[in-house]
C-alpha cells in the first residue's frame, strides 16, 4: 500500500492504494471514473486507452507507482461538453454500437490526429489497429477519423 | 391484432404534473385479467417522452429504433424522447412465465412493430382531444407534430406536456388508424443512435460501471473442466494478500433449460476488483484439481468420436446406384468464443428472502425465474436492474455468472459484484459448436440435382438444425449429437451460422459438378421450389412460406446479380463467390416471411496469400426502420463473421481452453476490415430483423470466392491453406 497523487482532467487527486495497482483501477475504483474502461488487462485491446503528457497509453497496464504525479486525460476531460472533432465527427458518422469501446477508440484517434492532423489510410490503421472492436464499427471508425481530420484547425 | 382495447392501456396523473400511460401488451382472452403494464409511455410537464421497455440494448440500437416507432405515430420529437429499461419485478405481466420478453433472435423490432405504433397513436389521439375541447374546436382543426399541438386555424400550440392532466381525464379511443408509409416522418430516416452523445463523453452506464453501498468485489475461479474437483488448496496463501477477506466456494447448478447451469468455483472477496484479480492470480497458482474424465479429452479426441460416429451412418445404397455423379465432402465448424467487450459481471444481493441483481443481460426474467429455484426464494421477492450490455451476441443470454454472484452473495451475506477478467470469459464461455457436417449430393444423367444425404454430427443437442432450402426431390437428413467437451451456447445468428456455411459451399460445388453458373444453379432450383405445387398441396405453412419467402430470394438473387454484374469476366487470380440465407425465428408470427441476406465476396488470391476486395450485400428485412442501424447490423455482422474465416478457434488440451485472452485468441483488427456495399430491397412490409441477419453468408461467400479466384476448395474455417493478407 502507499499514498499517490495524481492530477486527472485538471483535478489533483491524493489516494492509497497498492502500489501494483494499475492505473485503469484507480480511475474506475477509487475516482469513480467509469468512461475508462476494462476489456482484457493486458495492454491487447485499446479499451483503458487514456492520455499521459499527450501519449495514448493503456492503463490496464501502468501501475499506478510508475507514474505518481502525472498528468493524465481521461474521456470524460478530452474536451468540455463533447466538442472535441473527433467527438463530434462520432456522432456524425454514427459510430458506436454497444459502445463499450469507444472511449479507448475515441482516444486513441484524438491522440492520433495530434500527432498526424492529416493521416493516410496507413497511418489510421497502424495507430487504430490495437483498439478492437467486436461489433464492427471499424469501416465507421475510418470514416469519422478522417472527417474529424478536416475538421481540425491545424 | 388490435390492442387498443380500453382495458389494456391505463392512464394516471403524475405528481408534480404529466401523465403516465401504461400498456399490457399481451393478447387478452377475455377471461380475469390483471393489468400488469410491460411498455409505459410517460409525459412529463415539461414536454420529455419517456418511453419505458423490457427490451435490453445489447448495441443493436433498439432503443432508438423503438423510440423511432413510438414518435412517429406520436408526433413526438424524437430528440425529446428518453428510454428507460423496466426492471424485472412482480409488476411485470407474466412475471411467473419462465421466459418472458427476453432479447435475442433478432427479434425486438419483429414484437413491437404494430403495438407500439398503436400505442403512439393511441396517446396521440388523446393529446389531441384534450386539445380540442381546451380550445373549444373540432379535433380536425387540431394538428400534432414534434410535441405539440396546434390550431389549425391560428397555429396557436400547446405541448404534450401542457396538455398531459387534461388528457388523464378523458377516455380513450377504441381504435386507431396509422400512417401509411408514405407519410412518415421518421421511420426510414436515417438515424443516429440516441445513445452517442453520452457514449463519447464516456458517461454511458453499463453494468460494468455500477456500484451499489456497502458491496464486495469478488473475482472467480471456476472449475477446469466439466467434471473437475478440488484437491487441495493452502487458502492462507490468497487470505494474506492485501484488500482479501476471504474465498468462499460455490457449487455448480444443472441445466434444465435452454440457457440455464451454471460451472462451480471458487470466489476471492475483495475490497477493489484489482484486489480481487490479484487474489484470483494466486489461487489458480496453487489450487491442486483433480480434472476428471474430461480431462483427458481433447480436440483430438472429439475428432476421432466425430470420425466414428459418421462411420455408424445409416447409408443408403440404392443413392450410389440412382444417380450418374455424385460429391461426397464435409465442413467443419470449430468451437467459438464470443469475446464480447464488456466482460462479464454482476452485482447480486441475496438478504433477508429477497433477491436483488444488478447486471446486463438478454434475459433478465428467465434468469430470475430459474434462480428463484435453485436459491429457493418466491419469484415476487426477486427485482433484476438491466443495464445496456457491452456486447450481447447470445453470450448474455446465458444465467450462469448471474448465478453465480447469487450464490456467492447468499454465503457472504452481502451485496457482492463479480467482474469476470478476459481470460473468464474466454475460457468460460458458451461457445459456438463444434459441427461436422458431412454432404452427399447426386445428379441424374441429365446434370439434373436429384439427391442430397446430409449428415450432421454436433456438440449442440439445441439448434441442430438445417435448412435444405433448395428442395431436392430426394433428400435425407440425419443428426448424430455428441457430448460437447465444454459448454456451448448460441452465438450470433447460432445455427444459421453453421449450417448455411456447409449449405452454400455445397450447393456451389454442386453446380461445378454440373457444370453450372453457381447463381443460376440456386437460382433454377429456387424457381422450380416455387412451382412444384406438390410438395404444398397439404401443407398451409409450406404453401405460405413458398408464397412469402421463395420469391423474395429470387429478387436478393436478382438484385445481387446486376450489382455485381455477375458472370464478368475477373482478371487472373480474382473470383466472385455468393451465398444466400434467411434468419428468423418468428416466422408464423410474421406469416412465414423471415429476413434474408445474399452476400457476394470480391476475393483476390495471389501466391499464398487472400484478400477481400469488397463485399456486396443486398438484404430483404422489409420495413427499414432505421437505415443507418440496420447498415450497421450489417457492417458489424460481416466483422463478426470474418473472424473465425481468419484466426482459429477454439483449442481444447487436458479437458481446457487452451486459449486465455485477445493475445492468443484473436480477432479482427481495423486493418483488416472490408469495404461493404449493402443495400435494402425497398419495402413496406412488417420488419422481420436485422441484428444476426447478415452473419451466416459470409463465410460461404469467401469460401466459394476463394475457389473462384484459384480453383483451391477450403472446407473449414479457420483458412489454413492460405494466409489472410491482414491476419
Amino acid at each position: 500500500m502507499g499514498k499517490y497523487s495524481l492530477t486527472v482532467n485538471q483535478e489533483t487527486y491524493t489516494f492509497e492504494v497498492a502500489s501494483d495497482t494499475p492505473l485503469l483501477w484507480v480511475l474506475r475504483d477509487t475516482l469513480k471514473l467509469y468512461g475508462t474502461k476494462y476489456g482484457c488487462g493486458i495492454g491487447q485491446c485499446g479499451a483503458c486507452t487514456v492520455h499521459i503528457d499527450g501519449l495514448p497509453l493503456r492503463s490496464c497496464c501502468l501501475p499506478v507507482e510508475s507514474i505518481q504525479n502525472k498528468s493524465i486525460i481521461t474521456i470524460e476531460g478530452l474536451s468540455e461538453n463533447g466538442n472535441h472533432p473527433v467527438q463530434l465527427a462520432w456522432q456524425e458518422v454514427d459510430v458506436p454500437q454497444c459502445g463499450y469501446c469507444q472511449s479507448g477508440q475515441i482516444m486513441t484517434a484524438a491522440a492520433l490526429l495530434n500527432r498526424i492532423p492529416k493521416p493516410s489510410e496507413e497511418d489510421i490503421n497502424r495507430a487504430m489497429k490495437g483498439n478492437i472492436c467486436r461489433c464492427g464499427t471499424y469501416s465507421r471508425i475510418k470514416k469519422a477519423i478522417r472527417i474529424a481530420a478536416n475538421n481540425t484547425l491545424s | 391484432m388490435n390492442l387498443c382495447r380500453r382495458s389494456f392501456i391505463k392512464v394516471s396523473a403524475l405528481a408534480g404534473g404529466g401523465i403516465l400511460f401504461s400498456f399490457d401488451m399481451r393478447d387478452g382472452n377475455g377471461t380475469s385479467f390483471i393489468f400488469q403494464p410491460n411498455l409505459y409511455i410517460k409525459i412529463s410537464s415539461n414536454n420529455v417522452i419517456t418511453l419505458r421497455i423490457v427490451e435490453q440494448e445489447l448495441g443493436q440500437g433498439v432503443t432508438t429504433s423503438l423510440s423511432m416507432l413510438l414518435a412517429e405515430e406520436l408526433e413526438a420529437d424524437l430528440e425529446a424522447v428518453e428510454t428507460e429499461f423496466i426492471p424485472y419485478n412482480k409488476d411485470l405481466p407474466s412475471y411467473q412465465d419462465e421466459y418472458g420478453l427476453t432479447t435475442g433472435g433478432s427479434g425486438s423490432i419483429v414484437m413491437r412493430w404494430t403495438s407500439l405504433r398503436q400505442a403512439g397513436a393511441t396517446v396521440r389521439a388523446v393529446l389531441v382531444e384534450a386539445a380540442a375541447r381546451t380550445w373549444n374546436i373540432s379535433k380536425d382543426d387540431c394538428h400534432a407534430e414534434k410535441g405539440l399541438i396546434r390550431n389549425k386555424k391560428n397555429n396557436q400550440a400547446l405541448s404534450f406536456g401542457q396538455l398531459a392532466e387534461k388528457a388523464s381525464q378523458l377516455e380513450l379511443p377504441e381504435n386507431v388508424e396509422l400512417k401509411a408509409p408514405e407519410e412518415y416522418k421518421i421511420i426510414g430516416r436515417p438515424t443516429a443512435d440516441l445513445k452517442n452523445k453520452s457514449v463519447i463523453n464516456g458517461k454511458y452506464q453499463y453494468g460494468i460501471d455500477v456500484e451499489i453501498p456497502d458491496m464486495v468485489f469478488a473475482s472467480i475461479v471456476l472449475y477446469p473442466t466439466k467434471d473437475a474437483k478440488i484437491k487441495q488448496y493452502d487458502s492462507s496463501k490468497v487470505l494474506g494478500l492485501n484488500g482479501v477477506s476471504q474465498i468462499v466456494e460455490f457449487s455448480g447448478t444443472p441445466k434444465n433449460s435452454a440457457f440455464d447451469g451454471s460451472e462451480p468455483g471458487l470466489a476471492v472477496i475483495a475490497n477493489s476488483t484489482w484486489a480481487g484479480i490479484q487474489g484470483k492470480k494466486v489461487l489458480e497458482e496453487i489450487i491442486e484439481w483433480d480434472y476428471g474424465e474430461y480431462g483427458k479429452k481433447d480436440m483430438a479426441s472429439l475428432r476421432k468420436d466425430f470420425k466414428e460416429a459418421n462411420h455408424k451412418g445409416n447409408i443408403d445404397a440404392t443413392f450410389d446406384q440412382e444417380v450418374a455423379k455424385k460429391l461426397t465432402v464435409s465442413y467443419e465448424n470449430p468451437y467459438l468464443a464470443h469475446g464480447l467487450m464488456e466482460p462479464l459481471n454482476a452485482i447480486a444481493s441475496v438478504k433477508n428472502g429477497a433477491c436483488e441483481i444488478w447486471a446486463g443481460s438478454q434475459s433478465p426474467q428467465y434468469t430470475c425465474y430459474h434462480l428463484s429455484k435453485i436459491l429457493d426464494i418466491e419469484l415476487e421477492n426477486f427485482t433484476f436492474h438491466p443495464y445496456p450490455c457491452g456486447g450481447g451476441f447470445g453470450r448474455r443470454y446465458f444465467t450462469d455468472f448471474v448465478t453465480q454472484a447469487a450464490l456467492i452473495s447468499e454465503q457472504i451475506r452481502l451485496p457482492v459484484k463479480v467482474t469476470w477478467t478476459r481470460e473468464d470469459e474466454i475460457r468460460h464461455g458458451r461457445f459456438h459448436p463444434f459441427r461436422q457436417e458431412h454432404y452427399r449430393g447426386g445428379l441424374d444423367k441429365e446434370n439434373n440435382f436429384v439427391a442430397t444425404h446430409y449428415r450432421g454430427i454436433t456438440t449442440h443437442a439445441w439448434g441442430a438444425g438445417v435448412d435444405l432450402i433448395y428442395n431436392i426431390p430426394n433428400q435425407k437428413i440425419e443428426f448424430t449429437i455428441l457430448d460437447s467437451l465444454i459448454h456451448f451456447g448460441s452465438w450470433r445468428s447460432v445455427g444459421a451460422h453453421i449450417s448455411t456455411f456447409g449449405r452454400e459451399c455445397f450447393i456451389d460445388e454442386m453446380a461445378h459438378l454440373a457444370e453450372k453458373d453457381p447463381l443460376e444453379f440456386r437460382k433454377e432450383l429456387l424457381e422450380k421450389a416455387l412451382d412444384d405445387t406438390e410438395d404444398s398441396s397439404d401443407n398451409p405453412d409450406r404453401a405460405k412460406y413458398k408464397k412469402n419467402q421463395l420469391p423474395r430470394y429470387l429478387k436478393v438473387i436478382d438484385t445481387l446479380r446486376k450489382k455485381v454484374n455477375w458472370g464478368t469476366e475477373l482478371p487472373e487470380g480474382e473470383g466472385l463467390g455468393i451465398a444466400i440465407s434467411d434468419y428468423g425465428y418468428g416466422r408464423k408470427f410474421t406469416n412465414w416471411r423471415s429476413s434474408i441476406c445474399g452476400q457476394v465476396a470480391h476475393i483476390v488470391v495471389k501466391d499464398d496469400i487472400w484478400e477481400i476486395r469488397k463485399i456486396v450485400v443486398v438484404v430483404d428485412c422489409g420495413t427499414v426502420v432505421n437505415p443507418s442501424g440496420a447498415k450497421a447490423q450489417v457492417e458489424g455482422s460481416i466483422h463478426w463473421a470474418l473472424s473465425p474465416i481468419i484466426y482459429p478457434g477454439i483449442d481444447i488440451r487436458n479437458g481446457q481452453v487452451v486459449q486465455s485472452n485477445f493475445h492468443d485468441y484473436k480477432f479482427l483488427r481495423i486493418d483488416g476490415a472490408p469495404e461493404i456495399d449493402i443495400s435494402f430491397i425497398p419495402s413496406n412490409e412488417q420488419p422481420t430483423g436485422m441484428g444476426e441477419t447478415a452473419v451466416p453468408p459470409l463465410t460461404p461467400a469467401i469460401l466459394n470466392g476463394i475457389f473462384a479466384a484459384s480453383g483451391l476448395r477450403v472446407r473449414n474455417i479457420p483458412v489454413k491453406q492460405l494466409r489472410y493478407r491482414y491476419a
